[in-house]
């Protein structure tokens, strides 16, 4: 199956907005790789919050997915698949989460700077050390990072593509950047996930 | 946070999102067979996650239900909570829905030629009742103060 990023419309016409039993119906109507997609999707886009995600699990962002289309937030067209359309909500709900932390951390350190008397600007925040993650987290993220690395060894797009996106790079920037195509890419994460899982837990 | 530390966490969260992505493009056999791979049993996955998903829309209707009747609650309390002027005695009270009834014959086919009641059955909370519901409907505000009968 494939699908489009963001194919999931946030707003359609009303009388083409899902009902409950509609919902239910489509849920029944799931294949099971469809529902283990889901599971495997949510548990992967919580963990791609990290800290941000503020201890919601897989099944929270499932629900929301489920909440949110029935009470009208991300209608389903109907002309769109239903599991489609789930993915595409899923994906806008958790970047909304992940904003909504962006944004707060943003006005709260926005609104501890201030001026010293000599006109600089000073961040209290900066002067602290952070209380998470902690020390300890960041040698183990590091240490994993470089365990990847090892086991990617000889496989050189692959190390490449690993360090696109640790990069923060984006699929379509990596792809550019390494003249692969989609398909190229996309067979290369998934291989990088293959190895780097045992690793990543 | 320091920027090291921020950028081995963000580089953490792109990796994952980008497993994320690459499991909406794969075949509905590679995923069955990363589920196995990785010891679950897709069987039963599948059915825990179509339970949990059914169990969602299920928890939103009761949410919506549970909503609607607390708002039916709350207009319900807010009308019989609402001060009306009403005259303190049984039979005065009694008078003033004869009134209304005498001036707006629709409200006593509504209220009672509807409910196959007669005005001589209704008991003082029944009258009691009604001129609340009329007085909500602002009807009482039509006839003027309570007190003077429309005189």
């Amino acid at each position: 199956m494939v699908m489009k990023k963001n194919a999931s419309p946030r707003r359609v016409t009303e009388e083409k907005a899902a009902s409950a039993e509609e919902v239910r119906a489509a849920i029944d109507g799931l294949s099971e790789a469809q529902l283990i997609r889901f599971r495997r999707y949510a548990d992967r886009k919580i963990k791609g919050l990290g800290r941000r995600g503020l201890g919601r699990d897989h099944m929270d962002l499932l629900q929301e997915a489920i909440t949110s289309t029935l009470a009208g937030d991300r209608h389903w067209n109907k002309t769109v698949d239903f599991s489609q359309h789930l993915l595409g909500a899923m994906r806008s709900i958790a970047s909304n989460w992940a904003k909504k932390v962006d944004l707060a951390e943003a006005r709260l350190e926005s609104e501890l700077i201030y001026q010293n008397g000599e006109g600089e600007e000073v961040n209290p925040l900066a002067s602290v050390p952070a209380l998470n993650p902690s020390p300890e987290r960041q040698a183990s993220v590091k240490q994993q990072f470089e365990e990847i690395q090892k086991l990617l060894a000889g496989d050189q797009v692959a190390l490449d593509v690993f360090g696109g996106l640790r990069a923060e790079m984006t699929g379509a920037d990596i792809q550019g950047a390494l003249g692969i195509s989609k398909t190229e890419y996309e067979t290369t994460v998934k291989r990088i996930y293959r190895r780097a899982r045992v690793i990543l837990g | 946070m320091e920027p090291e530390r921020q950028n081995l966490e963000k580089e953490l969260c792109a990796l994952w999102d980008a497993f994320a992505e690459s499991i909406v493009e794969s075949s509905d056999e590679e995923v069955l067979a990363e589920a196995r791979e990785e010891g679950e049993d897709p069987h039963e996955t599948a059915q825990r996650v179509r339970s949990a998903l059914r169990d969602s829309v299920k928890s939103f209707q009761k949410r919506r239900l549970y909503e609607a009747e607390q708002e039916y609650q709350r207009r319900i309390t807010e009308i019989y909570e609402r001060q009306h002027r009403l005259p303190a005695a049984p039979e005065q009270r009694r008078e003033l829905l004869s009134l209304v009834f005498s001036r707006i014959p629709a409200m006593q086919a509504a209220l009672l030629t509807a409910q196959h009641r007669e005005f001589s059955s209704l008991t003082d909370e029944d009258i009691e009742s009604y001129l609340k519901q009329l007085g909500e409907l602002g009807v009482l505000d039509q006839l003027g103060e309570p007190g003077d009968k429309g005189q």
